[in-house]
């Protein structure tokens, strides 16, 4: 076949396909070819491939009896519908698998956070367990510590009678022996540093109110003077003279009054805070 | 006799007439409309998927199949109407086709939500996996 003739029927094939008449039906076989060409395809949606296969058959049966164009048509179109069926039946498939692998994956994924959700709880309980028990271990260790100090519970708090702390008639000198006393109270805010002291002077009632007022209140300076040379902050430490008031014994015998001439010492909650006999003085 | 003979020919010729006319009208309605029948149940056929993809989201999923089917079928109704039971039933089967066409395609769609949903759940169940180790 020489150029020439080549050139004249590639012209009249392009004429022929330009002229027809039956567009759907040229699709319908182009994207048939194309499907039946996937052997997957086929393997997928075989159902689907079948029909259009028998709307051809039909189509092949309909041009033999002279068939309109507008019936071939409609057959074409059914089965070029049938391909494209075909085609989203696959990729349905294709995307059900996934689906059911993704589905796989994620229950793998939701038993591994089911774990490490249960070890992360377990971990919690057991910091808790230690925490309280830190806790337990700290507070009885804080009551050991104030039983140490013999303070007593009262209304006012913790407070700690310097019963040895002791001061002659009318002076406001600390006597020996109260060291020690001093220097273990000074050891606990020291190991308490969040907890401040209300030091609390009182006389007995021998002299004026004035003069005893001035004088509780230099009987609990002099004790916070100690504490400050044993290095606690001033800051932390407050004090009041109440005078006679709030005698704890008998004023009419020496005893009583040897009793009332001494220091309380209020030792604050763990905020700090302090509460006074009196809002102010 | 011929008196009742007479009779009998009257009375016949004029069950002849009757049945030519039933026969003729039958034959005239099935030559040139076709059958209604037929037609009427693909139509029905075609509007339960339409119903039932419609549902499923169609319009959403397979949106340029679902009203190519709709409009078909409407097409289909409104050739019946007209009596063109032929032209009727073969729109019918189109949109028949065209709706089983959108039902794959919005259950294809389904799946890639569904996909992406799963995934975004593996996603937030690592993170949240992760978090849990960093506690430590």
């Amino acid at each position: 076949m020489n150029t020439y003739s080549k050139l004249i029927l590639f012209l009249v094939i392009v004429f022929v396909w330009g002229c027809s008449n039956l567009p759907l039906l040229e699709e319908a076989k182009t994207s048939y070819n194309d499907a039946i060409q996937d052997s997957l395809l086929v393997a997928k949606a075989p159902g689907a491939i079948e029909e259009a296969e028998k709307e051809f058959l039909k189509i092949n049966n309909l041009k033999k009896n002279g068939a309109s164009d507008d019936l071939i048509e409609h057959h074409a179109y059914i089965a070029g519908q049938k391909v494209a069926i075909a085609w989203a039946t696959a990729e349905l498939n294709a995307k059900r698998d996934e689906v059911e692998k993704a589905e796989a994956e994620r229950q793998i994924v939701m038993k591994k956070y089911e774990e490490a959700e249960a070890l992360a709880a377990e971990r919690r309980a057991e910091e808790e367990k230690i925490k309280q028990e830190e806790a337990q271990r700290e507070a009885a260790l804080y009551a050991q510590r104030v039983s140490d100090l013999s303070a007593e519970k009262t209304d006012r708090g913790l407070v700690l009678t310097l019963k040895n702390v002791v001061f002659a008639a009318g002076k406001a000198t600390l006597k020996l022996g109260s060291e020690q006393h001093l220097i273990n109270l000074a050891e606990f805010l020291k190991e308490y540093p969040e907890r401040n002291v209300l030091i609390e002077g009182y006389t007995d009632n021998t002299g004026s109110d004035k003069v005893n007022m001035e004088l509780s209140k230099r009987r609990a300076d002099a004790v916070k003077k100690a504490l400050i040379s044993k290095g606690i902050e001033n800051s932390r430490i407050q004090t009041r003279g109440y005078g006679e008031q709030y005698a704890i014994a008998d004023n009419s015998t020496p005893e009583g009054r040897q009793m009332n001439r001494r220091v309380e010492i209020v030792i604050s909650d763990k905020r700090g805070t302090l509460t006074a006999r009196h809002p102010t003085q | 006799m011929k008196v009742l003979e007479i009779e009998m020919n009257a009375t016949n010729s004029h069950l002849k007439r009757n049945f030519l006319l039933i026969f003729t009208t039958s034959a005239f309605f099935l030559a040139s409309c076709g059958s209604s029948v037929p037609v009427m149940d693909k139509i029905t056929e075609t509007e339960n998927i339409i119903g039932q993809i419609d549902q499923a989201g169609a319009s959403q999923y397979a949106s340029s199949e679902f009203s190519r089917a709709q409009s078909k079928l409407n097409e289909a109704k409104q050739l019946a109407d007209a009596g063109k039971y032929d032209q009727a039933l073969l729109k019918a089967k189109e949109a028949q086709v065209d709706a089983e066409l959108a039902e794959v395609k919005t259950y294809s769609g389904k799946a890639d939500e569904e996909l992406s949903e799963i995934q975004a759940s593996i996603q937030s169940l690592k993170d949240k996996i992760q978090e849990l180790n960093l506690e430590r």
